[in-house]
């Protein structure tokens, strides 16, 4: 799917989510949601693309594993958490999105703790 | 059991020239004094650290005294600055991987970035964030751990140098007549071993310290720690100026500068000093006209030698310490524009507190090159 094809797609939704809106208002919520998702689906194949290339690279210049994986699952976590969220502010679900914040923001946490276990150790040493 | 050696040959060559130049003597018979004492043996068995064979590969001390006791030409200047230049930019080379890692890391973190663009949230990404600047940090402090692990052996070279000449120093005082003994001021040899322990055991850890507080100043604007920083900085700065002066004025009072410097080239040198080295530059200007004098009381004598050894450690050092202060300068230039900001604050944060690193290595070289050119002196009548 390339680019026009995906403007294309978020006009065409758009417009038959304002027209059912009038009349059918949940099924606009579908309608965007799905196009919401598609389009995701479509940014997502894009950054995967870019996150193998930025991970070649990393391996080309002697990234440690250990931390290359969990910083990955952070951007994807992150990515994720934040469509989600967003989706269901679109819909008037303030208090499911705000959850899902801060179950994204707890994953993270959870993933970056042994990068700062690691450099508090460092710090240990140097001291 | 190395740096013991070359503590011995080092002394050696102080006291050699000594008994070398105490009468009028020829070359030859220099030459099978230097012979005499083992001093030759020594030489070829002393392994010197391998960073003095990375700046100078074809280094050999015999054959350099042998061509100073010849009153040879011991090296093209051009060749020298070759030398330099080719383990200057190996510096830079060896240490592109960290500066790549920390680039690749902005790169992911101005991704996050965008994100939180996007949504026009905080939230997640900034929490995000937190792994990225603390893996940024954490290969950043590596970089300075590593180059500061060189800079604490060659310091405590210069101490253990120190430590172990000043009792045989200060026989010397004693011996020797009232020429030397003037000379010897012993305000400025406790200066200078002062000045070096008080580096090592004091402004050494204060730099490691700030290092650190750097690296939580950068990581959240509710983290308040600018002040603290830069206090430690100040205090840093202000400790290193004031041993600095008082150095320069012990010296100064002791009226060891006799002679000015002059020529072009050495006007150059003073300028380039004077603007380049930083904090403790002017310092460094004031107290070269005492250098070149020095320098000028050694020429000729065997105990160059030991000078040299000296010079190159302490210059690769240098040299190594000024790489990576580019490479962090350059890395938070790039990532500044890829980039949050508070990751080139904190990289350009790092390369000043290495700059302190830079300027307190400065400093000791400069007096212990007095120290040592004073301690010839004494070796050779004063």
């Amino acid at each position: 799917m390339n680019l026009f094809s995906v403007i294309s797609f978020g006009i065409v939704a758009t417009i038959l989510a304002v027209i059912v809106r009038q009349t059918r208002p949940e099924q606009a919520l579908l309608i965007s949601l799905g196009a919401g998702c598609i389009i995701f689906g479509f940014v997502f194949s894009q950054l995967r693309e870019l996150l193998s290339w930025w991970k070649s690279l990393a391996s080309e210049f002697g990234f440690i594993n250990t931390y290359l994986s969990p910083l990955i699952r952070i951007l994807g976590v992150s990515y994720l958490t934040q469509f989600a969220s967003q989706a269901c502010r679109d819909a008037g679900e303030g208090a499911v999105a705000m959850k899902l914040d801060l179950a994204g923001k707890v994953v993270v946490l959870a993933l970056s703790a042994p990068i700062l276990k690691t450099i508090l150790e460092l710090i240990k040493n140097i001291l | 059991m190395t740096k013991k050696l070359l503590v011995t040959v080092i002394l050696l060559f102080c006291f050699f020239s000594f008994s070398a130049s105490a009468g009028d003597v020829t070359k030859d018979e220099v030459l099978r004094e230097f012979n005499a004492v083992g001093a030759e043996r020594l030489l070829k068995e002393t392994e010197l650290p391998a960073i003095v064979y990375e700046l100078l590969p074809d280094f050999d001390p015999h054959k350099l005294s042998v061509e100073l006791l010849n009153s040879r030409e011991i090296a093209s200047p051009m060749s020298l600055l070759k030398c330099i230049a080719d383990f200057f930019f190996a510096e830079l080379t060896s240490g592109k991987e960290g500066i790549a890692q920390i680039l690749l890391i902005s790169f992911l973190s101005g991704l996050l970035g965008v994100l939180t663009k996007t949504f026009g949230q905080a939230g997640i990404g900034e929490v995000a964030f937190m792994p990225c600047y603390l893996l940024i940090s954490g290969i950043g402090l590596s970089l300075f751990h590593g180059i500061a692990g060189f800079v604490r052996d060659c310091l405590a070279f210069a101490v253990e140098f120190m430590n172990a000449s000043l009792p045989v120093y200060s026989s010397l005082v004693i011996m020797m007549d009232k020429g030397a003994t003037g000379l010897l001021n012993p305000a400025i040899t406790t200066c200078v071993f002062l000045m070096a322990n008080f580096v090592r055991s004091i402004i050494f850890p204060a730099i490691f310290l700030s290092a650190t507080v750097s690296v939580a100043e950068h990581f959240s604007a509710a983290v308040p720690l600018h002040r603290l920083n830069q206090f430690f900085k100040k205090s840093i700065r202000w400790i290193l100026c004031f041993v600095a002066t008082v150095f320069a004025a012990l010296l100064t009072i002791s009226q060891v500068a006799t002679r000015t410097l002059s020529g072009i080239g050495g006007r150059a040198g003073k300028y380039v000093i004077g603007n380049l080295v930083p904090v403790v530059g002017g310092f460094l200007t004031e107290t070269l006209d005492t250098l070149f004098t020095c320098a000028g009381v050694i020429q000729g004598v065997v105990g160059i030698v030991g000078v040299v050894i000296i010079a190159i450690l302490f210059i690769s050092v240098l040299l190594r310490v000024l790489a990576r202060i580019w490479l962090l300068q350059i890395a938070s230039a790039i990532s500044e524009a890829i980039s949050d900001t508070r990751i080139s604050a904190f990289l350009a944060d790092l390369s000043e507190t290495m700059s302190l690193l830079l300027a307190a290595l400065a400093c000791v070289m400069v007096s212990f090159i007095i120290y040592l050119s004073m301690l010839i002196r004494v070796g050779s009548g004063g």
